[in-house]
């Protein structure tokens, strides 16, 4: 028994070599390539330009030791669809570096609906550069830009939202991600895009 | 049992193995020298940790209600991880047992990610047999001490030197770990405390034997998760006179939450073989124990993400028995038949604080009864 356990290890071993020598060299590229921050934490440093977008999913529950770290990030990276996880202390947060859709609702989803582990989502932020745009019912949308993905959007208290087709740089409060319907944005901070 | 090569061989490849990985990143990390700045150093580095103190009385380890009480800062554990890259980590955490009397790792690896939900994992590891032996901070569970299902069937904190995968699909329903790790050591298995003395843990661990060990878990979005554990592997090491002994391991669980409700429930059963057996002694051929339990958050911290205080009563009924099946010829020890009902009340302030309070009464099957009350205060960060 013991040989043949011995005969797997090196099955085994021989198959994780092989499997970690043919990643592709994407897979260990370096840490994030801007912003420096992490969720929760960072040392201060000068401001770098911004990723095209992040999503901040703020939580609640077990996020500290290694396999809950784990679970977290596997449930968050596959479904960000080529986002980059970063753990903080209590919250989780996804860059996409380029213009790209950004699912955001799987995003959410794939840790809201999770149970299996003493873990809630409690909050989504969401920061990106695009336009306002005004559709053919009068709504207004949140338009990413490069991408046509949009996602109705609203001012929050205080905030106000530019012309339509003015470049923008938005934090916007991710809303109605714990109901089945449309998730809409309620912008908390507008800029000019850089 | 004695081919020493062929052990260290495996255990050579494994090294190799997560070596490869290894290089693989830093000649990535190499090639990406012209990309923006990484993180700021002290970034990839985060600290975590929990801890407990308790009060038992009387102590824990006793069928003697006369017993005297005892007050203890039973763990206190503290942790971190570095991230080298994003997809390459460092996790570690030390356990200060006991008010540091007794320094253990609990448990320190490299993780590296081969898919966004793939990764592989080497150094010591937390085995995934059970519910709770990765993931036993105290604020997850509501009694005081742990269940002693899984203290005396399933060794819980049971960690060994390995390495292997973690992996999960991508919608989060199911979730794996399958590991290689060195063997558990038959000559501390006792007929009380079953293979519990048989963890070698992570410093200087025979590595004659190996074993396999691998863990199912499939969760619902109703509140339903069932999960399944099991081990396989030698335990003799090739230790003089003893003969072979090998160890497997079974184990179900199953937890249901909704509306305030949790229902857990456990079953493990631990089946040694092979021709050493008989020189163990009282060590049971077959342990087995199982448990249920029901607890109610009478603040319904469920119902809104502002709420964060939760007030759970919870019931449980343990039955496990470490000499449930003997070698021939070797009589069973009526102490090792153990029956245990628990209940009280568990207030969280926090999702990451707990105080408890909790009261257990013991029989044996050589009609030893024992009632025990506990308190404690515990934390997570």
């Amino acid at each position: 028994m013991t040989c043949l356990l011995r005969f797997r290890a090196l099955v085994a071993t021989t198959a994780l070599l092989l499997l970690c020598a043919s990643l592709p060299r994407e897979t260990c590229a370096a840490a994030p390539t801007s912003g420096g921050s992490r969720v929760a934490g960072s040392a201060a440093k000068a401001p770098a330009e911004p990723p095209f977008a992040r999503v901040y999913l703020a939580l609640r529950g077990c996020t500290s030791c290694s396999h809950c770290r784990t679970s977290i990030r596997q449930m968050v990276r596959g479904n960000a669809k080529g986002g980059q996880a970063t753990l903080g202390e209590d919250g989780v947060e996804v860059r996409y570096a380029t213009a790209r859709a950004v699912p955001l609702r799987e995003v959410i989803r794939s840790l809201a609906q999770s149970r299996l582990h003493d873990l809630s989502v409690v909050d989504v932020l969401f920061e990106a550069t695009g336009t306002v745009a005004t559709g053919a019912d009068g709504a207004r949308r949140f338009v990413l830009a490069g991408t046509g993905q949009s996602f109705p959007i609203a001012p929050g208290t205080g905030v106000r939202l530019p012309a339509a087709g003015q470049p923008l740089r938005i934090v916007a409060l991710v809303d109605g991600w714990r109901s089945k319907g449309a998730i809409k944005l309620v912008a908390r901070e507008v800029r000019p895009a850089a | 049992m004695t081919a020493t090569y062929p052990a260290t061989l495996a255990l050579l490849c494994s090294l190799t193995a997560f070596a490869g990985g290894f290089l693989v990143c830093v000649q990535a990390a190499r090639a990406e020298e012209g990309a923006p700045t990484p993180p700021a150093p002290e970034s990839r580095l985060a600290f975590h940790g929990y801890g407990e103190v308790h009060y038992n009385n009387p102590a824990l380890g006793t069928m003697t209600s006369s017993a005297p009480a005892e007050a203890d800062v039973h763990r206190f554990v503290l942790g971190w991880t570095y991230e080298f890259t994003p997809n390459l980590r460092l996790d570690a955490e030390v356990d200060y047992e006991h008010a540091a009397r007794e320094l253990e790792l609990e448990y320190a690896h490299l993780d590296f990610d081969l898919l966004p939900t793939l990764t592989a994992r080497a150094g010591s590891l937390l085995l995934p047999v059970g519910p709770l032996n990765e993931f036993h901070e105290p604020p997850t569970y509501y009694s005081v001490e742990r269940p002693y299902v899984q203290q005396y069937v399933i060794p819980t904190t049971w960690q060994q030197n390995g390495l292997g995968v973690v992996g999960r699909t991508a919608s989060g329903a199911l979730a794996y770990r399958a590991y290689l790790v060195t063997g558990l050591d038959a000559l501390g298995f006792s007929a009380l405390e079953g293979i519990r003395g048989g963890r070698t843990g992570s410093g200087e661990a025979k590595a004659e034997d190996l074993a396999g060990v691998a863990r199912v878990e499939y969760a619902t979005t109703g509140g339903l998760s069932v999960a399944a554990s099991g081990y396989y592997g030698g335990a003799d090491h090739g230790a003089p006179g003893l003969g072979d002994v090998t160890v497997g391991i079974g184990e179900a669980d199953a937890r249901f939450r909704r509306g305030g409700l949790d229902l857990r429930g456990v079953f493990a059963r631990v089946v040694l073989d092979g021709a050493g057996l008989v020189s163990l002694g009282d060590v049971g051929r077959v342990m087995q124990g199982f448990y249920g339990e029901a607890a109610y958050d009478f603040l319904r911290r469920d119902r809104s993400p502002e709420r964060r205080r939760a007030l759970f009563l919870f019931a449980r009924f343990e039955r496990f028995d470490t000499n449930e099946e003997m070698p021939d010829g070797v009589p069973a020890n009526p102490e090792a038949e153990r029956t245990v009902l628990s209940g009280g009340l568990a207030f969280l302030p926090i999702e990451k604080v707990s105080l408890k309070a909790d009261y257990e009464h013991w029989e044996d099957g050589a009609n030893a009864q024992v009632n025990r009350f506990n308190l404690a205060a515990a934390f997570e960060f």
